[in-house]
């Protein structure tokens, strides 16, 4: 400023300059260039949770930390796994840790720590498990964790004798949350969870050097080497996942990658009926079941029968309602139905997954909340001795992941996190001894087994029970809407998938690190918007122009092209989408005066024009069925806002909505 | 430096120091600000009565504002408007013809017709977070009673201000259940229009 002022020797230009400066101070509004836009959404960080994952076993979504941060970070969760696995296998393939890449990066999300700190502390500590290290062939322990005398542990050798070592069972324990012994461990059972326990406040801040002074003093370690050989792992594990470029360039490879892979839509391919089974029988009923020789015993257990039946009803009434098929095992409280007639009806009903509701009025409710999965291998005897055993790996993947997200709910619900468990039938009387119920056994499509237990249990504990249910059940099998997809998801999932999760709020003019206008659209839809409707996409145009994509007939008609549901829908325009449907009764069916959502179904497109010719001053949203947070539509509005998640409002000066059904 | 030159530079002094308080208390008095979204374009736009250019920006007091909007054969619009302090709005409006002569003015003019687009799809985005604020209820909708015994939506209808819900319901005793669904959520039932229909959800 000085130097400036320099240049100027006259009253007159001093004059001048101030004004000049003043003018500048009082200036309060900025005009958006679209180069400043573009500079936002090149650097925003983000990753659609929803798009589609290349590696099944990674059921978890992406975080909200930096990539090379310390907790979970805003990366594709199958890209992280995929990108430690292929790290391990290349560079320490005679590690233990071989193939763990999954189940390390579920388990960091569930702690919300970077995988690759996991990573990075296990090849400090013991060159990624060589099965050669003390630590680890004494105790499964690649990570050189302590212990106290009241866990898991063994004594060190030598001068470090009074040194207690955790102890894991399995190097895969040693990073996996879910496994029996980590359940409830006190310190924290995994190392994720462990260095979440006592490091959160080091992690939370990424502050690298303070969690090592902890983990690794530097009275016995040279903690500043260790430091800096973590953090340069972690570029080499960030780079391995984004395929090799700054944090920028991982927003490309993400959108880049879906449309070359599998679109930019996505969600389950299995398909929406959910077969929902009560438990037990109205009456006691023992049969040997022909097919395996196992006993196949079911009877009445009061109040249990009743309580559950309720459940199931509500829940078949309010999936049916988002649009789910449902099917019970059994149609009234106390039919009496086999366990193996169970099994058959959801093999037959080909659901994308199957659940058992069981409550037990003896335990207590904090102490008995239970999930079980389908794990190869589990089994039953026969009274002959005979163990028939559960083999399908596929479904026993799925049944695990959807196991999680019910386990989550249900935490979600009720504030107690149900454990992951086989059930064990051995003693029972009656039953034929094993871990896995008859239903699951007999069963090829995913079947999640669900106890809950309490002294007197009350009606709001069975509410939160089923609460849990539902939004779990949600969760594991996404609606995917009416038409056929691309890959898999349908209007809805699409739709999802495309719009932000919430309306921008524009009260506060609310600014968020992944959303700084109402008019950025999502890194999935802008990918959308690239490769299926480029006419209405200028890159150079102004923020506001309405050709990023805020516009509301682009944003229907990207989500009908990217689903696959009609790649012939009009580009834009109300009043050229309105026409459209109408003029293709073979593919649409139009319910004219719509004026509330029971008219509605999910998938439903909503048009209203009420231009003269071929004016268009209209609009047209996607209805959705009620979704997280309370939402119910998705809808982009021209030149105001990108696509997002919102609630319909069925009223318009002048005209009245048209719905637009896809024919299946 | 001689006495003329030290007035001179006093008085100037004196003048940007003027100038700086006044950019400031108009900044502080002034504290809202309203744009335009308007169909056609080339409308002629009144704010409290001045016409104004539409395609800028004002600074204007909080407090109660009307813009008017008017173009030969087209319904002209009056637009109340209330501002708080520091508030930014934006006035919205697309006229509707009222004559055969601007029968097809739109399909003439195509910027126009999308910014009428625009306007219609930015009503819908405020009316409908407006309707949530003050009908939470909706975000529960629909919402269906057990065993299917009722089924509780949401819309609109033409001739009527705020929210309708819509009781799907076989029976008297469904639809008591409903209401009373409503009621145990906190809502007065009476203070909703409600449309009945009387069959299985």
């Amino acid at each position: 400023m000085k130097r400036i002022f320099a240049k100027f020797t006259t009253p007159l230009q001093l004059i001048l300059q101030s004004f000049l400066i003043l003018l500048m101070l009082s200036s309060q509004v900025f005009a958006i260039s679209s180069s400043d836009y573009l500079s936002v959404i090149r650097e925003t960080t983000f990753y659609d949770e929803n798009s589609c994952s290349t590696n099944p076993d990674v059921a978890v979504s992406a975080g909200t930390g930096s990539p090379t941060g310390a907790t979970f970070p805003n990366l594709d969760p199958s890209a992280m796994a995929n990108a430690i696995n292929t790290y391990i296998s290349k560079n320490y393939p005679n590690s233990l840790m071989n193939g763990l890449g999954s189940t390390i990066v579920a388990s960091a999300k569930q702690a919300n720590v970077s995988p690759f700190i996991i990573v990075g502390i296990g090849r400090q500590e013991s060159g990624l498990a060589n099965p050669n290290d003390w630590n680890t062939k004494n105790g499964n322990n690649p990570f050189g964790r302590t212990a106290t005398p009241t866990q898991p542990h063994f004594n060190g050798s030598g001068s470090a004798s009074s040194t207690l070592w955790y102890k894991w069972t399995t190097i895969k324990s040693s990073v996996d949350y879910t496994a029996a012994e980590n359940t409830n461990a006190s310190g924290g059972g995994d190392e994720a969870s462990y260095i979440r326990n006592r490091f959160a406040s080091h992690l939370d801040k990424s502050d690298f050097v303070g969690f090592f002074e902890g983990y690794a003093p530097p009275a016995e370690n040279d903690t500043a080497a260790y430091v800096a050989g973590v953090q340069a792992l972690i570029t080499e594990l960030v780079n391995l996942t984004t395929g090799g470029g700054s944090q920028s360039s991982a927003v490309q490879t993400s959108a880049t990658s879906q449309n070359s892979s599998c679109g930019v839509c996505g969600g389950d391919t299995s398909g929406s009926t959910i077969v929902i089974d009560p438990g037990h029988s109205g009456t006691s009923n023992r049969v040997i079941d022909p097919a395996t020789g196992l006993i196949d015993f079911d009877y009445k257990n009061t109040l249990e029968i009743s309580e559950v039946f309720t459940i199931a009803k509500d829940l078949q009434a309010k999936l049916t309602a988002l649009g789910y098929k449902v099917v019970l095992t059994k149609e009234n409280e106390n039919d009496t139905v086999s366990l193996r007639q169970r099994a058959d009806i959801a093999n037959s009903s080909n659901a994308a997954l199957a659940i058992s509701i069981h409550d037990d009025h003896g335990p207590t409710f904090a102490n008995f909340q239970q999930i079980s999965d389908q794990e190869v291998g589990s089994y039953r005897t026969t009274p002959a001795g005979k163990n028939i055993t559960f083999t399908n790996q596929q479904i026993a993947d799925k049944s695990k992941v959807y196991a999680t997200y019910i386990q989550q709910a249900r935490q979600a619900a009720s504030g107690i996190q149900p454990a992951i468990k086989l059930i064990s039938f051995d003693n029972r009387e009656g039953l034929s001894p094993g871990n896995i119920p008859l239903v699951q056994l007999f069963s090829n499509v995913p079947w999640v087994y669900n106890e809950v237990g309490a002294n007197g249990i009350t009606a709001d504990q069975l509410k939160q029970y089923e609460t849990g249910l539902l939004d779990g059940i949600v969760k594991s099998v996404p609606l995917t809407g009416g038409g056929s997809s691309i890959c898999g998801g349908g209007i809805i999932q699409t739709a999802l998938s495309l719009a932000w999760p919430e309306p921008f709020d524009k009260d506060t003019n609310k600014e968020s690190e992944q959303r700084k206008y109402p008019q950025t659209p999502t890194a999935a839809y802008l990918a959308a918007l690239k490769k299926y409707n480029p006419a209405d996409y200028t890159e150079s145009a102004p923020v506001g122009s309405g050709r990023w994509g805020d516009d509301c007939g682009i944003f229907v008609s990207t989500v009908m092209r990217a689903s696959g549901a009609d790649p012939n829908y009009p580009q834009s325009g109300t009043m050229a989408e309105a026409s459209y449907v109408k003029s293709h009764p073979e593919k649409y069916t139009i319910i004219e005066n719509i004026t509330s959502t029971a008219q509605l179904q999910p998938g439903d497109i909503l048009i209203v024009n009420v231009g003269t010719g071929a004016g268009g001053n209209g609009h047209t949203f996607i209805y959705l069925g009620k979704q997280s947070g309370g939402y119910d539509s998705a809808e982009a509005s021209l030149g105001d806002h990108s696509g997002e998640l919102s609630n319909a409002w069925l009223n318009f000066k002048g005209g009245v909505y048209f719905a637009a059904r896809l024919k299946k | 430096m001689d006495q003329r030159v030290k007035v001179i530079s006093f008085s100037v002094g004196v003048i940007i120091l003027g100038l700086f308080s006044y950019l400031i208390y108009n900044n502080s008095i002034y504290s809202s600000k309203i744009d335009f979204l308007i169909a056609p374009s080339v409308s002629t736009v009144k704010l409290d009565g001045k016409k104004i250019n539409p395609s800028k920006t004002y600074t204007i007091k909080p407090g109660k504002h009307i813009v008017t909007v008017s173009y030969d054969g087209f319904t002209s619009e009056t637009i109340d408007m209330q501002f708080n302090k520091g508030e930014k709005k934006t006035a919205l409006t697309a006229l509707v013809s009222n004559s055969s002569a601007t029968k097809d003015w739109y399909l003439n003019h195509p910027d126009d017709q999308k910014i009428a687009e625009g306007v219609s799809s930015r009503q819908f985005t405020q009316a409908s977070q407006q309707q949530v604020a003050q009908n939470p209820i909706i975000k529960l909708l629909p919402w269906t009673g057990p065993n299917f015994e009722y089924r509780i939506d949401y819309g609109n209808l033409p001739d009527v201000k705020g929210v309708v819900l819509t009781i799907t319901a076989p029976d008297e005793k469904s639809k008591t259940d409903a209401l009373n669904w409503i009621k145990g959520q906190g809502y007065d039932p009476t203070s909703f229009t409600i449309k009945y229909i009387t069959e299985s959800p």
